[in-house]
């Protein structure tokens, strides 16, 4: 298991905070990962607890696995909230 | 099944009617008849074998008919059992040797005859061979009968099915004068199929599907496709969720041997992209104003209905919408398809084809149509001109509203009601119907953080710095579960959302039955916190937002055209 991908739901707000940390501790517990990318191409509504999110993933990802992190297909509003957030700062985008 | 079950085997009469006036032969018949099972009745005059013949439910698998009587000449009933006994065979018996007589007998409809004397033998053969050719006539009968009336069902059927497949596709193809397309079914049915559709926002969808095998099996996978294209493309949703939502779907609904390859365009002229999603389908082609190849797109993507959702990849390829070039999609029936010189028609081949003058594909349908056997499998083509595409005059529109409307939704959540009501989700669920989708985006997040900002700092009083500190996520959701078992009828949220066309402007309101408290700091946020740019976010997406003192009314006003 080298490259993980996520993808990630439609709403993509705190109401999905739970399932995304119980999915990253058990990525992150794997050895050999060497990407995490997260597929936001279904996810259309997002709120600042989906940054939060996606801030505390990449602080758990450098103290553990140390994997690239790409962000996957995110588009229209979801993709200018990103960019806003400069999420571009801890993750690649494609 | 209809059918009953022929019997090959010569099985003897078993019922026979023997007309003869002679008791020596009656006797003689009797006799042997019995020996071989035979129910027999013996009629001596022609009055009393009419009297039995016209008997309701009578039945006998053989006649035996004497043509001297007492009262006249056997030959003279026979009207009367071809009306009464249509599945009786009739075997004319005489010493009369004359063949113009038993020629003018056959005209009659007898099946055999025998001359007296009778060798008992011969006559028990052509018995059976005559029973047996009525039963075969008759199972040939009914199988014909049963032929028809499932030739009748099936053709009922199929124009139930025409016209519903011909209704759906119908209702969903807008006539785009950039959009030209070619189907050839191999079939009265098509299992490819082009269908087109313009999103709210002016970009049009181009689907060129090709479902497994050809005929009705084919168009019916194609069946579940269609409505789920049209609503979301109407939409004008990204194409990787309608590429996922048809996958999703029709893997439920097919059989696992069934899949519909699928090329699905989103032209999008407003930023100049063409997003082109390839399952399974020859590449598309893009050629330049002298009809060169200048770019070609092969898939690699499975085609629609095998994979489940989470094997599933559903990203686009983009590439940048040109004027004056020409993209084509066709399916494998194209390049499958042999000439009448046995040969296959290669990509390189079809690009000449392409650029031939005339009407768009006129140089394709004339090598389909003249120099190609008909087709086995079922062949189409869509060429699309971008310069059309560019010059459209709906392509530059704006998000359009097209109809008034107005609303002002009042909400005011008290007590247990504030945690268990999504108030954000259900808004935007309803919003989602009535404006367009960047906007109603928009007012998700900006509801949820309003929502989440009055309920959780301003009512329950939950602060964000706990976030920051190790495993600081779990403890806040901790603290606040706690303290929304406490809440009370006076712990409220009052929401206002206000909706003017004319303006195209949502205005938001929203108090909380909290302190208040300052956010000077806004503008400090670290971005690197995982907490706190909720009121960041506000401002990026808001057209203005004001904080009402002492802190615990926000007013945020959002306007839709972009």
């Amino acid at each position: 298991m080298e490259k993980h991908s996520i993808r990630l739901p439609n709403k993509f707000d705190f109401h999905y905070h739970r399932v995304f940390n119980q999915d990253l501790d058990l990525l992150l517990a794997k050895s050999d990962l060497k990407e995490i990318e997260l597929d936001f191409s279904q996810v259309q509504y997002l709120d600042s607890s989906a940054l939060g999110m996606l801030v505390l993933m990449s602080k758990k990802n450098e103290e553990s696995a140390q994997a690239k992190l790409v962000i996957r297909g995110a588009q229209g509003n979801a993709l200018d909230i990103l960019e806003m957030a400069n999420m571009a700062k801890l993750y690649a985008f494609l | 099944m209809p059918f009953s079950n022929p019997s090959l085997n010569i099985s003897p009469p078993y019922s026979v009617l023997v007309v003869e006036d002679s008791t020596v032969f009656t006797l003689m018949y009797q006799h042997f008849l019995k020996e071989k099972g035979v129910v027999t009745t013996t009629c001596l005059t022609l009055e009393d074998a009419s009297n039995v013949i016209s008997r309701p439910q009578q039945h006998f698998d053989v006649i035996l008919l004497d043509n001297h009587l007492t009262d006249g000449e056997g030959v003279t009933l026979l009207p009367m059992i071809k009306e009464q006994l249509k599945a009786t065979a009739v075997i004319m018996v005489s010493a009369n040797d004359d063949a113009d007589f038993f020629l003018r007998a056959f005209n009659q409809g007898i099946d055999d005859y025998a001359l007296k004397p009778v060798n008992m033998d011969l006559l028990w053969l052509k018995m059976k061979k005559s029973v047996h050719q009525r039963r075969l006539e008759k199972l040939n009968n009914e199988q014909r009968e049963a032929l028809n009336q499932w030739r009748d069902a099936e053709l009922q059927e199929q124009a139930l099915a025409r016209h519903l497949i011909g209704a759906m596709f119908a209702k969903i193809r807008s006539d785009v004068d950039a959009i030209h397309y070619w189907v050839k079914p191999s079939s009265q049915f098509s299992g490819d199929s082009v269908i087109n559709c313009q999103g709210v926002d002016g970009s049009d969808y181009v689907m060129l599907a090709d479902a497994m095998g050809h005929g009705l099996t084919a168009a019916v996978s194609l069946m579940p496709v269609v409505p789920i294209f049209k609503a979301m493309a109407e939409k004008a949703l990204p194409l990787s969720n309608i590429v996922f939502e048809i996958n999703s779907k029709l893997t439920r609904l097919l059989p696992q041997d069934r899949f519909v390859a699928v090329i699905i365009l989103h032209i999008q002229p407003a930023s100049k992209i063409i997003d082109i999603w390839n399952g399974s389908m020859p590449p598309v082609l893009v050629l330049d104003e002298n009809g060169q190849l200048v770019k070609q797109l092969d898939s690699d993507n499975m085609a629609l209905g095998i994979l489940p959702d989470t094997l599933f990849s559903v990203h686009p390829e983009r590439i940048e919408l040109r004027d004056n070039q020409r993209i084509i999609m066709f399916s494998d029936g194209v390049i499958e398809t042999l000439s009448n010189n046995g040969e296959l028609l290669s990509q390189e081949a079809l690009i000449p084809l392409l650029n031939m003058p005339g009407n768009p594909l006129d140089g394709v349908k004339k090598y389909f149509n003249v120099d190609c056997p008909p087709a086995s499998d079922d062949i189409s083509i869509v060429q699309i001109n971008t310069h059309n595409i560019i010059q459209s005059p709906k392509a530059n529109r704006s998000i359009p509203i097209e109809q008034q409307s107005g609303f002002l939704i009042e909400h005011t959540l008290c007590g247990a009601a504030l945690e268990l009501l999504d108030i954000p989700g259900h808004f935007s669920d309803l919003l989602a119907r009535q404006l367009p989708l960047p906007l109603v985006q928009k007012v998700f997040t900006v509801l949820t953080e309003l929502y989440m900002n009055a309920f959780e700092h301003g009512v329950l009083g939950l602060s964000s710095e706990v976030k920051s500190q190790e495993n600081g996520f779990l403890t806040f959701y901790e603290q606040k579960e706690q303290r929304v078992k406490a809440l009370t009828i006076e712990h409220k949220v009052e929401l206002k959302v206000q909706w003017q066309s004319a303006l195209s402007r949502l205005d938001i309101y929203i108090k909380d039955s909290g302190h208040g408290f300052l956010h000077g700091d806004i503008k400090d946020t670290d971005l690197s916190k995982s907490y706190g740019r909720g009121l960041r976010l506000i401002e990026h997406l808001a057209d203005s937002l004001e904080i009402i003192a002492p802190g615990n009314a926000i007013r945020v006003v959002l306007v839709g055209s972009n």
